[in-house]
């Protein structure tokens, strides 16, 4: 058992056999994530009861969760490889962070975004120096500090050192940003969803969410896996089992 | 269906300009982060093909040289110098 753990754990630091293995993956979560946003988005925009409150404004709820979701699960995988990273000084979590940057980049600023254009509607006001608000362009910027240091420093060594720490050292702002809606007197709602508790809302009302964050995921595992690949290909152009799979693609 | 017509659909209640705004940007963010992806992995897919190639060729020239027993012509030679260039960008 112990034994084919430790193989488990060799092959996983081997970009070969990630790069064989993962083919089949980024298929199957790209189908995943189109079946998945499909469904959730119109079912969400069209089926769902309107807020007695907000009305058809909380649908925006739909794209700005999963997105936020997505934006620090990104950012924790990213501390969590970064230091797996430092401590078994394997190649593959440094490809993993490079693969994560653009996405959670992009999810973040879609969080912000549209979390602005909700709070237009409800609020009164596109921006406020909130808690969570702030916590979460803390986090964009951290994307933003990780992606110039990498562009930064040529040397691989070093590159991938620095990221992994500043990395590490930023997740302590997810926590920030999870309790900052309790910490703080806040206009942003507390989580209205979780894994322990009742949704505090009517089923046809969180299971398109649900539908959602599963698509926002899938995608996330389709992306990031294709840049994997990516990076690994452009590290390892040299080497003998590039130029076979090569040979083979051109047979095929 | 929640709505009753496909312009109380568009119109959201009052909120249409904030719903669609929010809904437009995630499919543009969305597609772009899929699409740039694909991209990445095509260009990088392709270069690898190139080295390849251009490596088949320089060890079949090589090979040609041997057997000829002599050193490459020098349009040929000229040709082995372009294919490293090319590869080292």
């Amino acid at each position: 058992m112990l034994g084919a753990l430790k193989r488990l754990w060799h092959k996983l630091g081997s970009p070969r056999w990630f790069f064989a293995l993962t083919s089949f993956w980024v298929s199957l979560f790209g189908w995943a994530a189109l079946l998945f946003l499909l469904v959730g988005v119109v079912w969400g925009l069209a089926f769902a009861p309107a807020d007695y409150q907000q009305g058809n404004s909380f649908r925006i709820m739909y794209v700005h969760v999963p997105a936020a979701m997505l934006a620090q699960s990104l950012y924790i995988g990213m501390g969590v490889a970064g230091f797996i990273g430092l401590v078994w000084r394997m190649k593959l979590t440094d490809v993993f962070i490079a693969a994560s940057l653009p996405l959670g980049m992009a999810v973040t600023a879609l969080a912000l975004f549209s979390g602005s254009v909700w709070g237009r509607p409800t609020w009164g006001s596109w921006w406020e120096w909130d808690g969570r608000t702030v916590s979460t362009l803390v986090l964009f910027f951290l994307y933003v500090g990780i992606y110039a240091l990498r562009e930064a420093i040529a040397e691989m060594q070093l590159r991938a050192r620095a990221s992994a720490l500043l990395a590490m050292v930023g997740t302590v702002n997810i926590p920030i940003i999870k309790y900052s809606v309790e910490w703080w007197n806040t206009l942003h709602q507390p989580a209205s969803f979780g894994l322990t508790q009742k949704p505090a809302m009517p089923s046809e009302m969180w299971l398109p969410l649900l539908v959602m964050v599963l698509g926002f995921y899938a995608l996330a595992g389709c992306v990031v896996l294709t840049r994997m690949r990516a990076e690994i290909l452009h590290r390892e152009g040299s080497a003998r089992w590039v130029g076979e799979w090569v040979a083979g693609r051109r047979g095929s | 269906m929640y709505f009753d017509s496909f312009t109380e659909f568009l119109q959201m209640g009052k909120h249409g300009l904030y719903v669609w705004l929010a809904y437009g940007s995630t499919a543009l963010v969305l597609l772009w982060t899929w699409l740039s992806a694909q991209q990445s992995l095509a260009s990088v897919t392709r270069r690898v093909e190139q080295q390849a190639q251009l490596a088949a060729r320089n060890t079949q020239l090589a090979a040609r040289n041997t057997m000829s027993g002599g050193a490459a012509t020098g349009s040929e030679r000229e040709q082995n110098l372009a294919g490293y260039d090319e590869s080292e960008t």
